[in-house]
C-alpha cells in the first residue's frame, strides 16, 4: 500500500477533489491554491497566489474570519462558521472551512485551509430559519388565540394571546385535551367539529370556553389540519375572541326584541311603510283588523289593500310622505268597518301609522252631543259636574234660572253656591251623603239666586259611572218648584196656625164654659137654697151676698170674653200707632198710684226716653197694666213691694222687663200652665186667671214674645220682646 | 149617718152652697171645707185613719193643685183609702171627657155637677 501513497497520489486526489485546499501565510496571503478552486470559484491558481485571502470574503463575515485567523495562531485546527466568498462571476458562495495550523511543518509553513462550497445547504438552512421565524411570529404573536393540538386533540402549544385571554400559563395547558376548556354546553359541537377536521379538513365554528377565572368566552374557532407524510400530525387551532361582538350582537338582538315587544304591546294599532309603500312593520293589534298585513311584509300596502286608495287616509299618507310633516284625522274606514282616529308620522325610511278604533267612543260622543242638545234646549236647568261635584257645564236655562254666568259657575260647588240662610242644613247634609253614595236621587231644596231671591228647586242627581264603578260625572237637573213649594209652605204655615188656633179655641171654649158655668152653678144653688132659709138669718144674708157676688163674677167673665174676642178677631196689621213707651208706663203707674202709695211700694222705672213702638196702644197699656197689677196682687206680705219696670232697645228689638219681689211661683209646676186662660196659681187671692192670658195674646198679636222666670218667695220677672220694626 | 165629709173647692161661694145643703140635710156629722187642695191632701196623707172623711166632694178646676193632681196623689196610696174614703167629683164643668177621665180612678165613686141637690145626696148615701 505504501507504493500507492506517493506525493503524486496525494497531489492527484487534491487536484481532483471537490474540496478547495489552499495554504495561506500567517499574513493571510495565498501561498498555494488547489485546482478545485478553479472549478468551484472560477479563479485560476495564478489569479489567487500572492493575493490576500480576506479580499474575497464578504464584509459581513470578515470579523468572524479575522477572529479565526487570529485564533489559529494559537491552536492546531479550527472549523470556521460558513462565510461568504466572492465567486469570479460576482456571486457570493457559502464556504465551510477547516483551517489547520501547519507553521511547524517546514515544507508547508502556513495555514492549510480546506473549504467546501456549502451554498446549497447554507441557503436551505437560511430559508428554513426564515420560515421558522415567520411561523413563530405568526404563531406566538398572532393577535388571535393559536393552539397546536396533536391528532388526539391534546394541546401541544399555545400562544401569548391564548395565555392572556385564558389566564393559564402555557405550561398549564400543555398536554391537556382541549375539551377540558370548552363550556359543557358547547362540548359536543366542539368534539364533532374536531372529528370533522380530522376527517375532511379545515372548519370554522363558534364555541364557548371557560377561562381560568371561570369567565365564559365566546370564540370563533378555525381548525386546520397539518399534513405531513400523508398523515395528519397536528391540528392548528386559531380562535378569535368574539365575546364582545357576541355581547353587542345580543344587545342589539335584545333591543330589537324589546322594540318589537313594545310596539306589539301598544294598544294602538301600529304599522310602518317604507318609501316604496312596502309594509315593514305591523304590531299585533293591526292583525286584528281585516287589513292585508298578515304575511304581507315588504309587499306594497296599497296593492294589497286597493280599496283604501279612495280614502282620505291614502291622501294623508301621500302628503306625509311628501311633506315630512305628521298628520292626523278621524275617518270611517269601510275596509275594517270602524271609525278610526289615525296619526301618521314621517321617519327617515318612510311613515309610521298609529290608529285606534273610536267607533264606540264616537257613538258615545254622538249620544252626548244629542243629550247636550236636549240639555241646552230644555227649560229645566241642567248642570254637569266633575267627579268632585264641581260644575263643568251648565245650560242656558240653569244660568237664566239662577242668574249666574257660565264663568261664575265653572268649578263651583253647586251645593255651596246655591244655598242660603234659610236652606235646611239637614237637607244639605243629606244631599252631600247621597253624592258620596253615588246613587241617583232627587231632593227638594230651597236655593238662592245670585240676586238673593229664594227659589225652590227639585234637583235630580244622576251620577255617571266609569267602567270601574267610580263616579266620572254628575248630571243634575233642576226644576223650579217655587210656586208649588211656596204655596205648600204657606199651606203648612196656615195649617199650623189653624191647628194652633183650634187648640187655643178648644182651651178657650173649655175655660170659658167652665168659668161661665161656675158662677151660674152657684146662682142656681143659691136660688134653690134661698126659699128654705129663714129670711134675716145669717145663712140667708150670706146667701144673698153670695148671689150678688156670683152675678158680678158672671158679668166679669162676660166682659173678659168680649176683651178676648176683640183681640182674636182683629187683624193684627191694622190700627198700629207709634206709642212712646216712657209716657205709656207713666200713665199705667199713675192709674195704680193710689194702691202703690198705700202699700208703700218702691217702683224702679228705667225706660229710655224716645223708645217708640209701633203697636196697638190699648194692648200695650193692657200688657203693662196687667203685669204691674199682678206684681201688686201677688206681693209678699212679709216685705214691702219692690217693682222694677225696665224698657230698652237692642239688636233683638225692644225689650221690657217687669220684675217684683212678691210671692213667686214654683216654675216646675206652673210653666206649662201659666199663660193659659183661667189658670191661677195662688189660693186666697182674687183673680180669674185671665191677666197673663191676655198679656200673652196681646204680645203675640203684635208679633212679640213673652217669657217668665220666677222663684217661690223671691219674686217673678216677665220678659217681653218685640222684634225690630222697620221705620 | 156619715161621720165626716170634706169639701175641696177654691170657690168660696160654691163651698157655701154645698155646706149649707149638707147641713140642712143632716148629711154628715162634721163638714170640713178646703179652699186649697194641698191642705186637704196633707191632712189625708199624714192624718190618723180615724180622722179620715168617709166622703170627699172634690172640685176639678183649682189653682196650683187641681182635682186631677189631687186624685193622682191619692191613687199612689189607694190601697190604704179604698173602701174607707169615697171621692165624689163636684164640678161646674159640662165636659163629658172629664167625666170619663174621672171614671178611671178607682177612688172616685161618682161625678156630680154643681149645684148639688137633695136627690143626689140620697144617691150618694146608697153608693156608700
Amino acid at each position: 500500500m505504501n507504493s500507492v501513497l506517493t506525493p503524486e497520489f496525494y497531489s492527484s486526489i487534491i487536484q481532483h477533489s471537490h474540496d478547495m485546499i489552499t495554504i495561506i501565510t500567517p499574513d493571510g496571503v495565498y501561498k498555494y491554491v488547489s485546482n478545485s478552486v478553479m472549478k468551484q470559484m472560477g479563479y485560476s491558481e495564478h489569479e489567487l497566489i500572492g493575493q490576500v485571502a480576506l479580499n474575497h470574503i464578504h464584509t459581513d463575515d470578515l470579523p468572524h474570519v479575522l477572529a479565526v485567523l487570529e485564533a489559529i495562531n494559537h491552536t492546531r485546527q479550527i472549523k470556521a462558521k460558513p462565510f461568504r466568498y466572492l465567486h469570479k462571476n460576482g456571486t457570493w458562495r457559502w464556504l465551510s472551512c477547516v483551517i489547520t495550523n501547519m507553521l511547524d511543518n517546514p515544507t508547508i509553513d502556513g495555514f492549510v485551509t480546506n473549504s467546501r462550497d456549502v451554498t446549497e445547504e447554507e441557503e436551505a438552512i437560511r430559508l428554513l430559519e426564515k420560515k421558522e421565524a415567520y411561523y413563530r411570529a405568526l404563531f406566538f404573536n398572532h393577535p388571535d388565540l393559536v393552539f397546536t393540538l396533536n391528532e388526539q386533540g391534546m394541546i401541544q402549544e399555545s400562544n401569548l394571546r391564548a395565555s392572556e385571554l385564558f389566564g393559564y400559563h402555557p405550561t398549564e395547558t400543555m398536554g391537556k385535551h382541549f375539551a377540558y376548556f370548552v363550556a359543557p354546553t358547547h362540548l359536543d359541537e366542539a368534539l364533532k367539529a374536531f372529528r370533522k377536521v380530522i376527517a375532511s379538513g379545515a372548519y370554522t365554528f363558534e364555541t364557548k370556553i371557560h377561562s381560568k377565572e371561570q369567565h365564559l368566552l365566546d370564540l370563533s374557532v378555525t381548525l386546520v389540519p397539518v399534513w405531513l407524510n400523508n398523515r395528519i400530525t397536528a391540528v392548528h387551532c386559531i380562535a378569535k375572541d368574539i365575546t364582545q361582538a357576541k355581547l353587542s350582537e345580543k344587545l342589539l338582538h335584545d333591543q330589537a326584541d324589546q322594540l318589537n315587544n313594545m310596539l306589539s304591546s301598544i294598544t294602538e294599532s301600529f304599522f310602518a311603510l317604507n318609501r316604496q309603500w312596502q309594509l315593514t312593520y305591523a304590531n299585533a293589534q293591526v292583525t286584528k283588523y281585516d287589513l292585508a298585513v298578515k304575511n304581507q311584509m315588504y309587499k306594497n300596502f296599497w296593492q294589497e289593500n286597493p280599496e283604501l286608495v279612495n280614502s282620505v287616509f291614502y291622501q294623508k299618507c301621500m302628503e306625509v310622505m311628501a311633506t315630512g310633516k305628521p298628520a292626523e284625522n278621524e275617518e270611517y274606514i269601510p275596509t275594517i268597518n270602524a271609525v278610526t282616529h289615525y296619526r301618521i308620522y314621517p321617519f327617515d325610511d318612510g311613515i309610521a301609522v298609529c290608529f285606534t278604533d273610536i267607533t264606540a267612543k264616537k257613538a258615545a260622543q254622538d249620544e252626548l252631543n244629542k243629550l247636550s242638545l236636549v240639555a241646552s234646549k230644555t227649560t229645566n236647568g241642567v248642570i254637569i259636574t266633575d267627579n268632585k261635584g264641581l260644575i263643568e257645564w251648565a245650560n242656558n236655562s240653569f244660568m237664566n234660572l239662577m242668574g249666574y254666568s257660565l264663568q261664575e259657575l265653572l268649578e263651583q260647588d253647586p251645593i255651596n253656591l246655591l244655598q242660603g240662610p234659610d236652606t235646611n242644613q239637614e237637607v244639605i247634609e243629606n244631599v252631600r251623603r247621597m253624592f258620596q253614595l253615588a246613587v241617583p236621587f232627587s231632593e227638594e231644596v230651597l236655593t238662592y239666586k245670585k240676586n238673593g231671591d229664594k227659589l225652590w228647586i227639585a234637583a235630580d242627581v244622576t251620577p255617571i259611572l266609569e267602567e270601574n264603578g267610580k263616579v266620572e260625572k254628575y248630571i243634575i237637573i233642576y226644576t223650579d218648584i217655587s210656586d208649588r213649594k211656596f204655596a205648600e209652605t204657606q199651606l203648612l204655615q196656615m195649617n199650623e196656625n189653624l191647628v194652633k188656633q183650634n187648640r187655643d179655641l178648644q182651651q178657650f171654649t173649655y175655660m170659658v164654659s167652665h168659668n161661665l158655668r161656675a158662677p151660674v152653678a152657684n146662682i142656681v144653688g143659691l136660688t134653690r137654697m134661698l126659699p128654705q132659709l129663714e129670711p134675716g138669718s145669717v145663712p140667708y144674708t150670706k146667701a144673698i151676698a153670695n148671689l150678688d157676688k156670683s152675678v158680678q163674677r158672671l158679668d166679669a167673665v162676660i166682659c173678659d170674653l168680649s176683651d178676648i174676642l176683640s183681640i182674636r178677631t182683629q187683624d193684627s196689621t191694622e190700627l198700629l200707632e207709634p206709642v212712646e213707651m216712657y209716657t205709656l208706663c207713666n200713665e199705667v203707674l199713675q192709674s195704680l198710684q193710689e194702691t202703690t202709695t198705700a202699700l208703700q211700694a218702691t217702683i224702679d222705672v228705667q225706660v229710655e226716653k224716645g223708645i217708640v213702638l209701633k203697636a196697638k196702644r190699648a194692648y200695650l197699656y193692657s200688657i203693662v197694666h196687667n203685669l204691674v197689677s199682678n206684681a201688686i196682687k201677688y206681693r209678699s206680705e212679709d216685705r214691702a213691694l219692690h217693682l222694677q219696670l225696665h224698657i230698652g232697645k237692642n239688636q233683638q228689638g225692644i225689650w221690657m222687663h217687669v220684675a217684683d219681689n212678691g210671692l213667686g211661683m214654683d216654675m216646675e209646676v206652673v210653666r206649662p200652665q201659666i199663660f193659659k186662660l183661667y189658670n191661677r196659681f195662688h189660693v186666697h187671692k182674687e183673680g180669674r186667671g185671665i191677666g197673663l192670658y191676655l198679656v200673652k195674646s196681646q204680645v203675640e198679636a203684635m208679633g212679640g214674645t213673652v217669657d217668665v222666670e220666677s222663684e217661690k218667695n223671691k219674686g217673678t220677672t216677665f220678659r217681653i220682646n218685640f222684634k225690630p220694626q222697620r221705620a | 149617718m156619715i161621720e165626716r165629709a170634706y169639701i175641696v173647692d177654691d170657690d168660696e161661694i160654691s163651698i157655701f152652697v154645698t155646706s149649707v145643703l149638707l147641713e140642712t140635710e143632716g148629711f154628715a156629722r162634721q163638714i170640713e171645707s178646703f179652699l186649697c187642695a194641698e191642705e186637704a191632701l196633707q191632712k189625708l196623707l199624714h192624718g190618723a185613719e180615724e180622722n179620715w172623711p168617709q166622703l170627699i166632694f172634690l172640685d176639678l178646676n183649682m189653682p196650683i193643685l187641681n182635682g186631677w193632681t189631687f186624685l193622682d196623689a191619692l191613687t199612689v196610696q189607694q190601697a190604704r183609702f179604698r173602701g174607707k174614703c169615697h171621692i165624689f167629683i163636684l164640678t161646674s164643668s159640662v165636659d163629658p171627657l172629664e167625666k170619663e177621665r174621672a171614671a178611671q180612678y178607682a177612688l172616685v165613686k161618682g161625678f156630680l155637677r154643681k149645684p148639688l141637690d137633695q136627690s143626689e145626696l140620697t144617691w150618694i148615701r146608697d153608693q156608700i
